[in-house]
């Protein structure tokens, strides 16, 4: 009768045994790495730099960085291993950065490693720099830590500011999917100091052009449904800015002659921030007006401009795609430069502030 | 005969159904159905759920008409004891075989998100005891061990909120841009992931005035058409078709996405949890093929149970890595589908024409 609790108390007991020996990650004996920066270097290697910190007992953080060249990413990892007092690990990657070099080259190889490890999750933010990689992290004077520090950076520029929705998801998303492609936010030193300063238009893996982060407001509008951004609006008369600006887009596909017509409906809702003319409560419907031609003027050119380049970070294909059953693929690539797309703007100014 | 207190309530049979369907397919079927279908591919986990619902109708049917009501009385019935016996044999293998693919693919899964160095063997000395316990003994046991597999990682739905921030709905449009027959090829590997139910077979005879509880066995493999749906659905709003055909596991990979302030990697968390899903999986089916063995063979319920685990121990140790555990998933699929869509119905028109001679010759 007591064979079955015999039996079972061997198997608990040689289980564990057995599986004691499995390798440990004791966070004591570990280096968490949270910014990582890869520079292409002159042969067909590239420099990789991880940024891992330490917690000092006073709150304070500081940050451990090492820099070493190699093939791969993992190769990289070995020798910076030769560097560092403690095992590095990657589980808590948030911010892997790139050179311009080497995204020019095309980043491909260099993102495959975080997709396959079930370790990194799929919200870390990717981003292209204009000088050095390894110049960048340096430059950061932070007491947080330069990993709590980028990742800030990036989430409140999401959040309000003109940087659109991105992460290693979405860049995956975007790359892999035949219709659209990827952008990055691009970093540069100014001052000595890190600067958002373009986003990076990708054409598949590789890096083909940038747009000034100040010009990025129409682009995210395009892009996405904004929740809480803000633009600006210039002509002889008045400056005026917009904030708490939300947004829906609306692709339109016709399929009228030989490469169809595209119609992109915004609808931008608004509040006045700042006004340099009078009184603008009585004006409203030509301030609106003027933004309107404003928006669309600058919406087309955006528009004309990734024609050119033939790229689509707007998905522009993947709307066609969706809405129209004939679609071919072929034909969509041969026309796409020369396609006819139009933006409609709806802007409404909700609240002028506290004053009239 | 099953004494009064062995038997479980109808009501029961909707967590028997449901948490034999919810097994491993869950976590990544995605990836593997669209292959004909494309994006189209979840309107085929609906005509699967329908196909699945004519085969428990069917299924009823048989069962019905016997006190004893199950595979073996059947088999007996209808092709004579020798014949039958050795039919009811393979049945049991089969059984086997889905008990082995799950409880493999789990522990590979366990192996690749959370422990590389996990021991196969090690780890199933842990598990084997907790399912000789479960198995040994009365079946209400096994129907709580479900009721819970079904009930507790029922919370996981809720995470399923999260990956919709990063929802493209153009993945999934144009609707209906496939052939039927594309879709209805789709809907032929979809139905892998619902062929638990053959456990059915087996344990119908402990279910309190069992022929009422045909309505629950439909509420359940509705219940399971619909998760399989949602899941299916949001993971095609979240991947787009080409980033699919890379994910192994699709469900787990919507994981990725979640982050919370205390918790950095919510997998390891839905993993554990979903060892509940995978252990009553695995209990139903071994305790229905030491069940069928008991009651072909005369071997006492529980040497037949303990025989069967040694076996299932070594079936789990033999195949190893991603290419033995895919052999597996796909020998158990083909065998499946031949079982449920081709055999029971065959079984099932011979049964009826054979109780309709007996009938006429008495």
């Amino acid at each position: 009768m007591y064979l079955k609790y015999v039996v079972f108390f061997v198997f608990l007991i040689t289980s564990l045994l057995f599986n004691v020996q499995m390798p440990t990650k004791v966070i004591d004996m570990i280096q968490m790495i949270t910014v990582v920066g890869y520079d292409a270097t002159e042969q067909d290697t590239l420099r990789g730099t991880v940024v891992a910190p330490k917690y000092l007992p006073q709150g304070k953080v500081e940050d451990f960085i090492y820099t070493d060249t190699a093939d791969t990413v993992y190769e990289n990892r070995v020798k910076l291993n030769a560097k560092a007092t403690e095992r590095l690990l990657s589980g808590k990657l948030k911010v892997v950065f790139y050179n311009r070099e080497l995204a020019e080259r095309g980043i491909k190889n260099f993102v495959e490693f975080m997709r396959r490890d079930p370790s990194i999750g799929g919200k870390v933010y990717l981003a292209v720099t204009e000088g050095s990689t390894l110049e960048l992290i340096n430059s950061v004077q932070t007491s947080k830590g330069r990993g709590m520090f980028f990742t800030d950076l990036f989430e409140h520029n999401i959040k309000h500011g003109n940087l659109p929705q991105t992460n290693l998801k979405e860049f995956e998303s975007d790359w892999q999917s035949e219709t659209t492609d990827p952008i990055l936010p691009m970093f540069s030193i100014e001052n000595k100091k890190p600067e958002l300063q373009s986003i990076a238009l990708f054409d598949g893996d590789k890096y083909v052009d940038k747009l000034p982060i100040k010009d990025a407001d129409v682009f995210k509008l395009l892009y996405e449904n904004v929740s809480d951004g803000s633009f600006q609006h210039k002509n002889d008369k008045y400056y005026i800015s917009i904030e708490n600006v939300e947004s829906d887009k609306d692709v339109a596909f016709e399929a009228k002659k030989e490469s169809g017509e595209v119609t992109v409906n915004l609808q931008v809702r608004g509040v006045i921030r700042e006004f340099t003319g009078r009184k603008p409560t009585n004006r409203l419907p030509a301030i609106e007006k003027d933004i309107q031609k404003d928006l669309t003027q600058k919406a087309e050119k955006l528009i004309k401009r990734f024609q050119e380049l033939n790229i689509d970070p707007l998905g522009i294909e993947g709307d066609v795609k969706s809405s129209n059953r004939n679609y071919d693929k072929q034909h969509f690539k041969e026309v796409y430069p020369e396609m006819p797309i139009s933006v409609n703007v709806d802007a409404r100014l909700t609240e002028t502030g506290t004053r009239r | 005969m099953i004494s009064r207190d062995d038997k479980v309530s109808g009501l029961m049979v909707f967590f028997l159904i449901s948490a034999s369907q919810i097994g491993v397919g869950y976590l990544g079927f995605q990836s593997i159905i669209n292959k004909y279908a494309g994006h189209d591919a979840w309107i085929s986990i609906i005509i699967a759920g329908i196909g699945i619902s004519i085969i428990i109708w069917t299924m009823y049917q048989m069962l019905k008409n016997d006190e004893q009501g199950d595979i073996i009385a059947i088999h007996q019935l209808t092709y004579g004891k020798w014949i039958g016996n050795f039919l009811t044999l393979i049945f049991t293998i089969y059984l086997l075989l889905m008990a082995t693919v799950v409880l493999r693919t789990y522990i590979e899964i366990v192996q690749v998100w959370m422990f590389p160095h996990l021991k196969v063997w090690a780890m199933l000395l842990l598990l084997l005891p907790l399912i000789y316990y479960t198995i040994s003994d009365q079946f209400r046991i096994v129907v709580g061990v479900c009721f819970l597999g079904i009930v507790y990682p029922f919370f996981l739905n809720l995470t399923l909120f999260f990956p919709l921030n990063y929802a493209d709905i153009t993945y999934i449009l144009p609707i209906m841009d496939h052939t039927i027959t594309e879709i209805m090829q789709s809907s032929s590997l979809a139905v892998l992931n619902f062929m638990g139910i053959s456990a059915l077979l087996v344990f119908y005879p402990f279910i309190q005035e069992s022929h009422k509880s045909q309505k629950y066995a439909h509420y359940g493999n509705f219940y399971t058409t619909g998760l399989y749906l949602a899941v299916c659905l949001i993971a095609y709003v979240f991947y787009n078709q080409s980033e699919l055909e890379e994910v192994i596991w699709a469900t787990l990979g919507l994981w990725k996405i979640i982050e919370m302030p205390f918790m950095e990697r919510f997998e390891f968390f839905g993993i554990a949890t979903l060892f509940f899903t995978i252990l009553s999986n695995v209990v139903l089916f071994m305790w229905a093929s030491a069940r069928v063995i008991h009651r072909t063979f005369g071997v006492a319920h529980k040497k037949a149970a303990v025989v069967l685990l040694i076996i299932l121990f070594i079936a789990c140790v033999i195949f190893s890595g991603r290419e033995g555990v895919n052999i597996l998933n796909d020998t158990a699929g083909k065998i499946g589908l031949v079982l449920l869509f081709i055999y029971i119905p065959v079984l099932f028109v011979i049964n009826f024409i054979r109780r309709k001679v007996r009938k006429d010759v008495s």
